[in-house]
């Protein structure tokens, strides 16, 4: 039997162009692949399309974007199939300039739990009170998550030990 | 950090994965295929697939499972005419199979070699009469009596002698001979045996 939908092509259309490049970007830092970024992606927007409550604000529905993301990545990783045939990471081709590409490298580099505060933080502009929310951790923890992820960006960087 | 930001810009959905995006949302929704009931579907079958495997082999018999043995090509059965001259014999055809006597010192019977390509093991059986091996080479004959067990292509030897070392001859015999591979049988040929004029014999493989 169809689903029901509750949003119009329209709106699926409004939806796709307003968070895809968002979903992208944080499934590419926990994955590393575009190829397996685009399936969560998809996975993502089916989600949200066949989801019944309205979100009341954007700002709402930008988070839940994040969150399920971040959720459906995390399952990826998880499953056996993605664990035996792990996709070789294929670094940072798609940025042009070279240091953008280095700094990407590095952070890329981090343990995924660091990967996702910096992005979070330094590209989405998020609080470290909005963090720990999003990401169901204690802020303080976010806080040194944060300092001691800028610690191995700094060691990366002075380092030049970017993708050996 | 501007450069990590920069550099992250970069990274984005391009116009042609978005609208492969809202195809395959806008498909998966309206046939219903989600990844839930895919993996539904999936289990179902396979679940239907374990059930009739399951009811297959308890439930039918071994004979029923057993594997039908591919049709036997058969052998080729050669004789040896009074001259020497190597017949095959076919089916429904009397040929002669020469002469014995207890008294030829020459041979220990009439030769008959029996070939096939399929068969790993050949049973020779014959109702009258003696079956013995025996190899010019090796002057000793192998009496074998009424059956023996050969590989394909050897030479066997029937002796119309009712027992050994007696001038009393048989007039008819059958000899059956069976073919074996992996100790299954794998086919059957039937050869009478009758006496002509004399010492003299003749053979003739009998149709399936």
């Amino acid at each position: 039997m169809p689903y029901e939908t509750t949003h119009s092509n329209d709106d699926l259309t409004a939806l796709v162009h307003r968070h895809a490049d968002l979903m992208m970007r944080v499934a590419y830092t926990y994955l590393k692949n575009t190829a397996d970024a685009q399936d969560v992606c998809q996975d993502v927007f089916i989600k949200l399309a066949k989801r019944s409550v309205v979100f009341s604000q954007a700002e709402h529905e930008k988070a839940w974007v994040i969150r399920v993301t971040i959720n459906v990545c995390k399952d990826l990783l998880r499953s056996p199939w993605k664990k035996l045939f792990s996709p070789i990471s294929e670094s940072v081709r798609s940025i042009q300039n070279t240091s953008n590409q280095e700094v990407v490298a590095c952070v890329l580099d981090l343990p995924a739990k660091y990967r996702i505060v910096i992005y979070l933080y330094y590209y989405e502009g998020y609080s470290t009170a909005e963090i720990a929310g999003l990401l169901k951790r204690n802020e303080n923890t976010v806080r040194t998550q944060l300092k001691r992820a800028r610690e191995l960006l700094k060691a990366c960087m002075i380092g030049g030990f970017v993708n050996e | 950090m501007n450069r990590y930001r920069e550099g992250m810009h970069e990274i984005r959905a391009s116009e042609e994965m978005k609208q492969q995006f809202i195809q395959q949302t806008q498909l998966r929704l309206s046939t219903g295929k989600s990844k839930i009931m895919v993996l539904m579907k999936t289990a179902a079958l396979t679940a239907a697939a374990c059930v009739i495997l399951v009811m297959t082999v308890l439930f039918i018999s071994p004979s029923q499972i057993s594997i039908q043995p591919k049709p036997f090509s058969g052998f080729i059965i050669t004789a040896y005419a009074a001259d020497g001259t190597a017949l095959i014999l076919k089916p429904n055809v009397q040929l002669p199979l020469g002469q014995y006597s207890p008294l030829m010192s020459s041979v220990p019977g009439l030769p008959i070699t029996i070939a096939s390509d399929e068969a790993d093991d050949i049973v020779v059986a014959v109702s009258e009469g003696n079956l013995s091996l025996w190899s010019p080479s090796d002057s000793k004959v192998h009496p074998k009596g009424k059956q023996l067990h050969a590989q394909p292509g050897i030479t066997v030897y029937w002796s119309p002698s009712v027992e050994e070392n007696t001038k009393l001859l048989t007039k008819k015999s059958i000899v059956s001979i069976i073919a074996y591979k992996n100790n299954a049988e794998i086919g059957r040929r039937t050869l009478e045996i009758q006496a002509a004029d004399g010492s003299f014999y003749n053979g003739i493989l009998m149709e399936d």
